[in-house]
């Protein structure tokens, strides 16, 4: 089936129930009702409690642990410490590369950074097990701490050499050209925040593991439990079936779960761990701080003739996670000459790690302030230089482009926004105290693809299933495989029932880099069609069904109730028909692995590594969403707080497979973005390396109240490369170039050029 | 987290409450709405050995007007104040600054007497409290004393009550013919502790008897004195308004922490002392907006 198959939706209610619908969430009832069962509150029987002892040194070594005290508190089961073997083997990481040299220690002696767990204490009450914890006393020798990327003792780094883009003479370019724009930008330690902490809850019965812990990637994360323990891989099942929120940090396995699955097995009872709000902030990596010096060169007329940047992103010392801030850069504008390099800085934190939009994110702040800050010095407005640059193809790999909206997201976004009654000088709009400024930004995503694996049961009450491993983290995967269930099969949208987040099912890549949905409606696609054939083969040929005499020689589903295209025969339903032939069910299981991953290998490297994954420019078409957000802040001139009054955001994502489900995750993204720009920000004390402000009060999110009106738009046509449905990513592209786009905008209310995120007071008064 | 065992009691009346503090002395607190108490037991910054929840004595609420003297009892709740009529007429600053605190949810537990016992330097009450002249009566193993706001708050979270004593009442003269109030605070994010706000009043439409209070600047809510003095000196107007600001250096001790530095909270409590201005005396020379820049 192609595109051209699928029936034309409208996206509203004419179109039943099938894709292209504004359908509401399958799981937003449970979820508000509290029906839906998170990892943590899942009954089991006999549960041991268990809390995580975080260091509080920035680095150094346990040099001793005296658990005599702890041991002797009440109910105390189990202590582990730096002084157990607990026996592991490392994991495969998600190039499927297994480090040879074990063994797998996740309570290590040395201190990496501050928060680094360094016991485990289980009791048989949450209680006990926090007072037992607090009765440790642990002796540390303290090392010299590099608290951060911007410390003084972080110095340069080392290069990243296999991130370095260069075409043309860049540096050259850039010396001739007639204006040069060239500045610093800096984003801060930035957190994932989910409503939902981590933690898990793991039980053995004897060599099997059952961990319930929150997931994006089921198989993957099952694999590690397997591997640290030597257990074959299907030993281990890590259910997921709800998730509060992830952003990029659910997706693997960590230490805490390590450590919390070896206190079961040898406790042999199961043990529930919860990382407490605190130590969601050092227990997992959040956004690496990163640091750009971009060089812009142009004409006079502000055509661009060099990029030239220079970026650094920090990491842990124990481990690797490049941010990397050239993710954007090239792409966004046409410029003969570019050169972009990244150094890497280890520093005392916990390593690093994915949070939506990765690199793009902090790379578009700094390339999409500067070409602003190139439209100021040109005189140009800063619409019109994103027009005068727009790069007809794509600048680095030289491909086309599969679809490219951007000129339509702009043209739409100025329109609903009234961009033109803009005047072009800075502090040149007010309202009494507050200086208005009007900003622009664009952003973008690129389309990965990967493959799945799903199975449709058709049921004898004519309803049907949809089962697969993938997880849905609020994005939506339950509704919108329902949707695509309900149109390949010509069943009603209400009778379809989807199972995921179990990593016994059909395999599945992580819900991460805005693929999800793409890869898993085609895999639903492929397997409901199948279904649906095997269906009518048997309504054809079976001596039981009421068409078998009808002569036609293929039949229509649809509403489910299956007839004759010519509608002069008989009009059964789906679980008559089942009835009639006397089958209880059809069960279909296909994937959408190509011939060369069809063997055991292949499956188990594609549903739980990354090296099946296919980038943007991996095949003919260079294939990315994109947006452009446009954006009113006021800010008071004298005290200089900034307010977020109203923003319209143009997206072109090709296909939506459910417009409302798209446009709630393009607002979720915006509204990161607005924090990311006005309030997120790791504080760590330089003394220890610690996050100061280690929680919800401390560590600022916006508020609905801090939240304007958001309108966005739709510009997106399906993308036949990008997808087998035609949708190219939704989830991580809206917080791309919002904090730019909010940049902008105050430093034409206050002409004041903000380059460090987030924008605070101080930098305005 | 949950907070480490403690007992609790419900207590009837205000001498049933003294006798319970009598008996635990340090070991003893007052639960009033719990807003701040609670949280602080959950992170485990405080283990008392018995909450006394004084929740359940009537006549510690309610608002009353009685010989030009607003009398407020300390379990009354920040919502009942938002939505008093009697606090709208007489004491409009309260009326105007209890909108700010938290959130609704908030609101709807908290208390007044809470929120003065607590003392937390960046809460809305304990400046208007200072500003508005009113009297803290307390309860204790002796009988009732009266506290002047002015003598009530010492330090960061410390007050003039001692362990064994209840705040029963606030006292606040009501409001006369062209008294007039001024309001502001700035936090980042909305439902925020403030990081800088005042409160100000004047009893009349002059700047004689101009009180000034700030919150969220120092370690306690404090009077600029030397400001208002500076105003009755030079008279509402620009030159006025220049020293008052000029006078704030010696009248506030502003602190830094994560949200703003001690001299970013200087130059906002100088642009909230303005803003102020502005509300309090609009007609200042002649009325032109100009004239308080
Ligand atoms: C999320 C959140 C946001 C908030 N935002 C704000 C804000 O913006 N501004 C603000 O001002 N407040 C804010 N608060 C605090 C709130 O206003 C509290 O209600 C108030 O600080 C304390 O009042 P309470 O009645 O809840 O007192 P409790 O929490 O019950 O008690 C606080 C303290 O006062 C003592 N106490 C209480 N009553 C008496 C009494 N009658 N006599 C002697 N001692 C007593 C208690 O023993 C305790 O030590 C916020 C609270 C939360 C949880």
């Amino acid at each position: 089936m192609t595109l051209l198959d699928t029936p034309r939706k409208h996206g509203d209610a004419s179109d039943g129930g099938a894709i292209g619908a504004r359908l509401s969430r399958l799981d937003g009832k449970l979820k508000i009702t509290g029906a839906a069962t998170y990892a943590l509150e899942q009954p089991v029987d006999g549960l041991a409690y268990a809390v995580l002892v975080p260091a509080t040194i920035g680095a150094g070594r346990v040099a001793r642990i005296d658990v005599a005290a702890a041991k002797a508190a009440p109910g105390v089961r189990l202590i582990l410490t730096p002084d157990d073997d607990l026996g592991l083997q490392p994991a495969t990481d998600w190039n499927n590369v297994r480090a040879s040299d074990g063994p797998y220690v996740p309570l290590p002696r040395d201190i990496a950074y501050n928060g680094q767990p360094v016991a485990l204490v289980v009791a048989d009450s949450l209680e006990q097990a926090t007072e037992a914890a607090r009765r440790l006393a642990i002796a540390y020798e303290e090392g010299p701490v590099t608290p951060g990327l911007d410390s003084p003792n972080a110095g340069e780094g080392s290069p990243l050499d296999q991130l370095s883009v260069a075409w043309g003479d860049a540096e050259a370019a850039l010396a001739a050209a007639p204006v040069r724009v060239e500045a610093e930008y800096h984003t801060p330690r930035e957190y994932h925040a989910a409503m939902e902490p981590h933690g898990l809850i793991a039980r053995w019965e004897g060599d099997r593991l059952t961990v319930w812990e929150p997931s994006q990637w089921t198989h993957s994360m099952a694999r590690s439990y397997a591997e640290w323990f030597g257990l074959p891989p299907e030993n281990v099942r890590l259910v997921s079936p709800f998730v509060g929120g992830g952003f990029g940090s659910k997706g693997f396995s960590y230490g805490f779960g390590a450590i919390a699955a070896a206190a079961a097995r040898r406790l042999g009872r199961p043990v529930k761990l919860a990382v407490t709000r605190p130590q969601n902030f050092a227990a997992y990596g959040g956004r690496a701080a990163t640091r750009q010096s971009l060089a812009l060169g142009a004409t006079e007329d502000g055509v661009l003739q060099a990029i030239v940047l220079r970026g650094a992103s920090e990491t842990s010392t124990v481990g690797t996670w490049v941010e990397q801030v050239g993710a954007a850069t090239p792409l966004m504008y046409a410029v003969p000459n570019f050169s972009a390099r990244q150094r890497l800085v280890a520093v005392n934190t916990v390593t690093p790690g994915a949070l939506r939009a990765p690199g793009k994110t902090p790379s578009a702040f700094a390339i999409e302030s500067a070409i602003d800050e190139l439209a100021c010095a040109v005189g140009a407005d800063p619409l019109e230089i994103r027009l005068r640059n727009y790069a007809e193809e794509d600048p680095q790999a030289r491909k086309p482009w599969s679809t490219r909206r951007m000129r339509e997201a702009l043209a739409e976004g100025a329109e609903a926004f009234g961009w033109a009654r803009r005047s072009r000088e800075p502090r040149s709009m007010r309202d009494g105290h507050q200086l208005i400024g009007w900003g622009l930004a664009t952003g973008t995503f690129p389309v990965i693809r990967n493959y799945g694996e799903a199975l449709v049961r058709i049921l004898a009450d004519g309803s049907a299933e949809v089962v697969t491993g993938a997880t849905d983290i609020g994005q939506g995967t339950y509704t919108i495989l329902a949707q695509t269930a309900a149109e390949a099969l010509g069943i009603p949208f209400e009778r379809i029932d989807v199972r995921l987040g179990d990593s016994a099912l059909p395999g599945a890549p992580v819900a991460g880099g805005s693929k999800l949905a793409g890869v898993m409606t085609g895999a639903v696609q492929k397997a409901a069609i199948a279904a649906r054939d095997e269906l009518i083969a048997l309504a054809l040929n079976d001596p039981n069904s009421p068409f078998r005499d009808t002569g036609a020689n293929t039949l229509i589903l649809a509403d489910g109730r299956i007839s004759a295209p010519r509608g002069d025969g008989p009009v059964v339903s789906v679980g008559e028909l089942l009835g009639r032939i006397g089958r209880e069910r059809i069960e279909v299981r296909r994937d959408t692995l190509p011939d060369h991953l069809q063997t055991p290998e292949g499956r188990f490297r594609a549903w739980t590594t990354m090296t099946t994954v296919q980038g943007p420019t991996a095949g003919d078409y260079s294939m990315h969403s994109w947006c452009a957000h446009f954006v009113e802040v006021r800010v008071d001139e004298d005290f200089g707080t900034i307010r977020v009054a109203r923003m319209v955001s143009a997206f072109d994502c090709g296909r939506l497979y459910n417009p409302k489900l798209a446009e709630s995750q393009w607002k979720g993204g915006i509204i990161m973005g607005i924090g990311m720009a006005l309030l997120e920000e790791g504080l760590v004390d330089s003394r220890n390396g610690r996050v100061i402000n280690n929680n919800l009060g401390d560590y600022l999110l916006p508020t609905n109240a801090d939240v304007p009106d958001i309108r966005v738009i739709d510009v997106g046509i399906p993308d036949p490369h990008a997808s087998a449905l035609g949708g190219k990513g939704v989830g991580e592209v809206g917080i791309v170039g919002v904090a730019p786009a909010i940049a902008n905008a105050v430093f034409h209310a206050t002409g004041r050029r903000v380059r460090r995120l987030p924008i605070t007071l101080d930098a305005l008064v | 987290m949950k907070a480490p065992d403690f007992d609790y009691v419900r207590v009837r009346s205000l001498d049933e409450a003294l006798a319970a503090l009598a008996a635990h002395g340090e070991g003893a607190r007052i639960l009033a709405g719990g807003q701040s108490l609670v949280p602080a037991l959950n992170l485990r910054l405080l283990a008392p050995e018995i909450l006394v929840d004084i929740g359940g004595i009537a006549d510690l609420s309610g608002i009353a007007l009685a010989d030009g003297t607003i009398r407020i009892g300390a379990m009354t709740r920040h919502a009942d104040l938002e939505r008093s009529p009697e606090i709208a007429r007489h004491v409009p600053l309260l009326a105007r600054a209890v909108r700010e605190i938290g959130h609704p949810a908030i609101r709807n537990r908290g208390t007044i007497g809470g929120s003065l016992a607590h003392a937390d330097p960046a809460s809305e009450l304990p400046a208007c409290v200072l500003a508005l002249e009113a009297r803290i009566v307390a309860r204790g193993p002796s009988g009732e004393r009266t506290i002047a706001a002015s003598d009530f708050f010492r330090g960061l979270y410390e007050t003039a009550l001692g362990p064994d004593e209840i705040l029963v009442r606030i006292e606040i003269p009501a409001a006369a013919a062209g008294e007039r109030f001024a309001f502001h605070e700035l936090a980042r994010r909305h439902g925020d502790y403030a990081m800088a706000g005042i409160a100000a009043l004047a009893r009349d439409t002059g700047a004689a008897t101009l009180r000034i209070a700030y919150f969220g600047i120092g370690s306690r809510p404090m009077l600029a004195a030397g400001a208002a003095a500076a105003l009755r000196d030079h008279g509402a107007s620009e030159a006025g308004a220049a020293a008052a600001v000029r006078a704030l250096g010696a009248d506030l001790e502003p602190q830094s922490d994560l949200q703003a530095s001690a001299a970013l909270r200087m130059h906002l409590a100088g642009v909230l002392l303005r803003r102020a201005l502005k509300d309090l005396f609009p007609d200042a020379a002649g009325g032109r907006e100009e004239e308080i820049a």
